[in-house]
């Protein structure tokens, strides 16, 4: 399955490392915006509405929790569906407050193969729900 | 490792005697503590004046338990002093006096309705010398009170000893719980991780890092002294890694005139302005910054300084309130009264940011004088 993602993560070490993670465990997602800060994230986020987002929570200015609910504010939510959200962070705290922006899920550092391919296939799962037959398709 | 947890330190609850405070178990204790003394009294009497030992004891145990009961509720009257429980001034030698009197007219008369007699007109007319009786009472009220005076004031001394006691064994547990926070480690280990994948020699240089930092860590909270070089070392590493997770974020100096480096300093007073520096100053700042430590002496002072380019001051966080700024300036006034300080303000030039300072004098406090072999030698002992 073919799908745009943007990675948002303030450590350029966990950044590079997700990237290729997700590279190993899902070859058709496109990598499209890699940022360090919230409100970077936002902006990629709106002028390339990409399918997935990767949100560390703490982040210089806005949180991944905040940008996370910017982006819904401003979603133009009649041109594209809404990202699906994955938060990834150290801290475990944050797990509630994911769960209220309908997050998809939430992973906890550092991840572990078997934990990202779970998501992975949640993650896809998700997709093909939202337009039956476009498995085989190109997301924009 | 972030410090802050956004709480900070309370200032411990002054300590009262035990006896500060009325308490009907504690009036019950003394009362029947009292009773029996004076059942002792009169068997003492009896044996040396002769007499009816059951009249000694109705009069022996009247008086008493009036002059107990006067001077016991009386010093509630007189506003006790918390540290002791007995009022100050004249008021400590009147409480006594007063109470023995009191006591001994009250009791003297329950008595004498118990029997049918009356005392006082045998004193009036001359069949008992009244000043043996009020002397003898007097002293025994007397004893009585200062043994109680004593005890209470050892009761508070006491407690306050446990409190100190107390207070210092948490304050090192709060110190080695900041400096081994857990996120702090499972974000320095998710990097170490993905390094071992991608630039190993790099992920050993790293490792190496936080072996160093956390045997250090261990020791500081063991020691009272180390040598300043040893807490350099430790920044060094500290800032090490958090540079390999900020990346181009982070550019950091550390600057020690070699003439500095053996001297004495009480671990863990630069390390936690270090990591306010880098937890509200450059990692909410999206460019990131640069931190610069600095030591030099000044006469007979020691100036530390941590300089950073981040959100400054004014950035709306409680830098000044965090537990790790309050935390060191406790700790600097524990050990060095008023001729410590730390200033925390921020910086006018074209970077901005936040200059702690901290000043202590060079000799460390008499009390930490270290024995031979009891100060930690932080090195990279592998």
């Amino acid at each position: 399955m073919n799908a745009t993602a943007l990675i948002a993560e303030d450590e350029p070490l966990l950044a590079q490392a997700l990237a290729t993670d997700l590279g190993r465990e899902w070859p058709g997602l496109k990598i499209v915006a890699q940022v360090g800060d919230g409100a970077s994230a936002v902006a990629q986020a709106l002028a390339l509405r990409p399918a997935v987002c990767f949100l560390d929570i703490r982040m210089p200015g806005l949180s991944g929790l905040e940008a996370a609910q910017a982006l819904a504010e401003d979603w133009p939510a009649d041109v594209a569906p809404f990202p699906l959200l994955v938060f990834v962070t150290a801290y475990d705290q944050y797990a509630l407050q994911a769960f209220e922006t309908q997050a998809v899920d939430y992973l906890v550092k550092p991840v572990e193969a078997s934990r990202l391919a779970a998501c992975v296939a949640r993650l896809q799962q998700r997709l093909a729900e939202r337009s039956p037959g476009a498995a085989a398709e190109p997301v924009l | 490792m972030p410090t802050d947890h956004g709480s900070t330190a309370a200032p411990p609850a002054a300590t009262m005697s035990p006896y500060a405070t009325p308490s009907a178990k504690k009036f019950l204790r003394h009362g029947v503590h009292v009773a029996l003394a004076a059942v002792v009294i009169a068997a003492v009497l009896t044996i040396a004046q002769d007499g009816d030992f059951w009249v000694k004891l109705v009069y022996a145990e009247a008086i008493s338990l009036c002059s107990w009961a006067a001077i016991d509720f009386g010093r509630f009257l007189f506003k006790p002093h918390p540290q002791t429980g007995w009022p100050q001034g004249w008021r400590a030698v009147a409480l006594p006096f007063l109470g023995c009197v009191v006591g001994y007219v009250v009791g003297q008369q329950i008595g004498d309705a118990v029997f049918g007699w009356s005392s006082f007109s045998a004193y009036r007319h001359g069949h008992r010398p009244w000043i043996k009786d009020v002397l003898l009472s007097a002293v025994i009220g007397f004893l009585f009170s200062l043994f109680y005076y004593l005890r209470g004031r050892n009761a508070f001394h006491r407690a306050q000893v446990a409190t100190s006691e107390r207070d210092a064994t948490l304050a090192k547990l709060g110190m080695l719980q900041s400096q081994l926070e857990p996120h702090m480690l499972f974000n320095t280990l998710a990097n170490l991780r993905v390094l071992i994948g991608i630039d190993p020699p790099r992920a050993q240089a790293m490792l190496d890092r936080l072996i160093a930092f956390l045997r250090a860590t261990l020791s500081a909270s063991r020691s009272n002294l180390h040598p300043l070089q040893a807490e350099f070392d430790r920044l060094q590493d500290y800032l090490t890694l958090m540079a390999m997770r900020m990346g181009p974020r982070l550019v950091y100096s550390l600057e020690l005139p070699a003439e500095l480096q053996a001297l004495l300093v009480p671990p863990l007073l630069l390390q936690p302005l270090v990591e306010n520096s880098i937890k509200h100053g450059l990692e909410p700042k999206v460019a990131g910054g640069r931190i610069d430590v600095c030591a030099r002496r000044e006469g007979e002072r020691l100036v530390l300084t941590v300089r950073d380019t981040g959100l400054g001051l004014g950035a709306g966080s409680s830098l000044s309130g965090g537990f790790g700024v309050s935390q060191v300036q406790e700790r600097l006034a524990t050990l060095y009264g008023d001729a410590a300080s730390l200033t925390l303000a921020q910086v006018d030039d074209d970077a901005g940011g936040t200059l702690a300072t901290l000043v202590f004098p060079t000799t460390p406090p008499a009390f930490l004088a270290p024995a031979a072999g009891s100060t930690s030698t932080t090195g990279h002992t592998a």
